[in-house]
């Protein structure tokens, strides 16, 4: 007597599998993170710094004056005004407040002056902001990310060394 | 005479009926399979979707309803380090407030002084505790955690205050990091 075929379709026990499931899931809300924070680092102006540059390295003194008028971008013995346009600041474009790579931006902006600077000295990382005390701290900041500028393999492009020191 | 269920009953000529006799009608099982599949499906997509958005690091800063961050886009991931708050009343470290912000815009000085003790005795404390330790030297790192809003004027009495303490490396905490982190840039 033949006896009677065993049936091939079986029927995986799934409730420990959705309990796990609701476990992992209760746990990873519980420590999710929803805001990205990053941070901009900074040094004081005259502070000691932790990259001096070799000596061998072609650098040159680039300081950025930021005012309630503007930016004045000084390098060397030049000094290039880049004033307020309708009370905003202009940092790659006149128009619009977005900051694009810096061969996008317009002339007679931050970053385009910026890098032009850097093409003049590619060695330099250092730049110093001197800040007027009526600056807002988001203004600041949206300078001190201009010079953070990244390209799309994450190198620094600009001068990422930003010292940040009063006016006067 | 056998006990029946009350109800209707149609006679012996309709008992074989579909329609009136027992063939019509049969009572469905009262247990429903559920079918879960789509239900693991969705937990499956939550889980992909939670554990990308997984951060190792946890909230290293206490959000405030005071102090909304400013935007950035090219930051690097924060570390863990003693954090000044600075709203647009107050300035706090570690969520102990040290001063008041119209207090300072009286006064002339460049620090802070209690700030700076406070600081001074955390960089004490840190190294205390560290001094065994030969990779886990004092690096001085502080984060700064402002309001869009405050003027420069706090901040720069915030920054002064501690690089005299001996916080050289000032971060800045900004809302929206770089995905890549912050190890790989050299300084």
């Amino acid at each position: 007597m033949e006896g009677k075929k065993k049936s091939l379709d079986v029927t995986i026990n799934l409730v420990p599998f959705i309990d796990l499931m609701a476990v992992t899931i209760s746990f990873l809300v519980m420590t999710a993170v929803w805001s990205q924070i990053g941070r901009l680092t900074v040094t004081q102006s005259g502070g000691p710094s932790d990259s001096p540059a070799p000596p061998d390295m072609k650098t040159l003194p680039l300081n950025l004056l930021v005012t309630e008028r503007g930016f004045t971008l000084s390098s060397g013995g030049s000094a290039i005004d880049i004033p307020k346009v309708e009370g905003r600041y202009v940092l790659c474009h006149k128009e619009k407040d977005v900051i694009d790579a810096p061969e996008k931006c317009e002339e007679n902006t931050l970053v385009n002056a910026l890098r032009k600077v850097k093409a003049e000295v590619p060695d330099q990382r250092n730049i110093t902001v001197q800040c007027e005390d009526g600056v807002k701290y988001s203004d600041l900041v949206r300078v001190i990310d201009a010079c953070n500028l990244k390209d799309s393999t994450d190198q620094p492009v600009l001068f990422p060394d930003v010292a940040v020191s009063a006016v006067g | 005479m056998p006990i029946v269920t009350p109800g209707k009953r149609y006679g012996a000529r309709l008992q074989k009926s579909k329609v009136f006799g027992k063939g019509a009608g049969q009572r469905r099982t009262v247990d429903a399979d559920l079918l879960i599949t789509p239900l693991v499906d969705m937990f499956i997509i939550i889980v992909i979707f939670l554990l990308q958005n997984f951060s190792a690091t946890g909230e290293i800063l206490f959000m405030s309803q005071d102090i909304t961050l400013p935007d950035a886009m090219n930051g690097n991931e924060i570390d863990r380090a003693p954090v000044v708050q600075i709203s647009s009343d107050s300035v706090m470290l570690e969520g102990e407030q040290i001063a008041l912000v119209a207090d300072l815009a009286r006064d002339e000085y460049w620090n802070i002084p209690a700030l700076e003790e406070k600081l001074r005795d955390l960089k004490k404390r840190y190294e205390a505790l560290h001094q065994a330790d030969p990779s886990g030297g004092f690096k001085g790192d502080i984060n700064i955690q402002g309001h869009k809003e405050v003027e420069f004027k706090t901040i720069k009495r915030v920054m002064y205050s501690c690089n005299q303490a001996g916080y050289a490396n000032i971060n800045f905490a900004v809302m929206g990091a770089s995905e890549s982190g912050g190890e790989g840039e050299k300084k």
